[in-house]
């Protein structure tokens, strides 16, 4: 899967997975997914390991992987291209 | 792993204590049972148990079940933090004996994703999957 087809999975399954009030086409690459970007919290970090995991049969072992994958839109989508490679 | 009752496992003291008795505890699973009677102030004038009560049944078998695989000496709080995809088939009635299942999915950052089951005579009577937080 290319990164440009990747990221728009992504904002379509943040905004129906976790049930976003907004359009999948806002939610910008650089935007943070915990605290002031899309506002999400821990009990939704569980949520979206569970829903990237299915959706991308990629895995994200423990916290600091997590970590690292989740600081942002971009850094999820790049994880998530970087696994992909690798199978 | 033997487990005697989830009294100490648990912070909930009766009325609201839901579960009897542990029946099993595996790697990721815990199997609990709750016999509805009659007299319990959780059921309802109609003599069944509501669906919130059915709920609360599953998520205190997350937490007990969590409780027994973290080998916690005390009963530490936790909390519902979210309810996915929870259905009720058929109430349990006053006089049903309800086996609770409960397996862990999927733990992360203090949370765990656990799904929940509930039986009477071996007919699925509710199910649905839970969300505990415990606090650090």
């Amino acid at each position: 899967m290319d990164r440009a087809a990747v990221l728009a999975e992504v904002q379509e399954l943040l905004v129906t997975g976790l049930r976003l009030d907004r359009a999948p086409a806002d939610i910008a690459d650089d935007s943070p997914i915990f605290g002031e970007g899309l506002g999400l919290d821990s009990i939704d970090a569980l949520e979206l390991v569970v829903l990237v995991e299915d959706r991308f049969r990629v895995s994200i072992p423990d916290e600091e992987v997590g970590k690292r994958a989740f600081a942002s839109v971009g850094s999820l989508v790049d994880f998530i291209v970087a696994e992909r490679a690798q199978q | 792993m033997t487990v005697p009752d989830p009294y100490p496992r648990l912070p909930h003291r009766a009325p609201f204590l839901l579960l009897d008795r542990v029946l099993e505890i595996g790697e990721r699973s815990g199997v609990f049972m709750k016999q509805v009677a009659a007299a319990d102030p959780c059921v309802a004038a109609d003599g069944t148990l509501p669906a919130a009560f059915v709920l609360e049944a599953l998520a205190q078998g997350g937490g007990a079940l969590l409780s027994a695989l973290t080998d916690d000496r005390m009963p530490q709080p936790g909390y519902l933090a979210a309810v996915d995809d929870f259905r009720v088939l058929a109430p349990p009635r006053a006089g049903d004996t309800v086996r609770i299942e409960v397996e862990v999915l999927r733990h992360f950052q203090g949370a765990t994703q656990l799904r929940g089951r509930a039986l009477v005579d071996g007919r699925l009577c509710a199910e649905g999957r839970l969300t505990l937080a415990l606090p650090r």
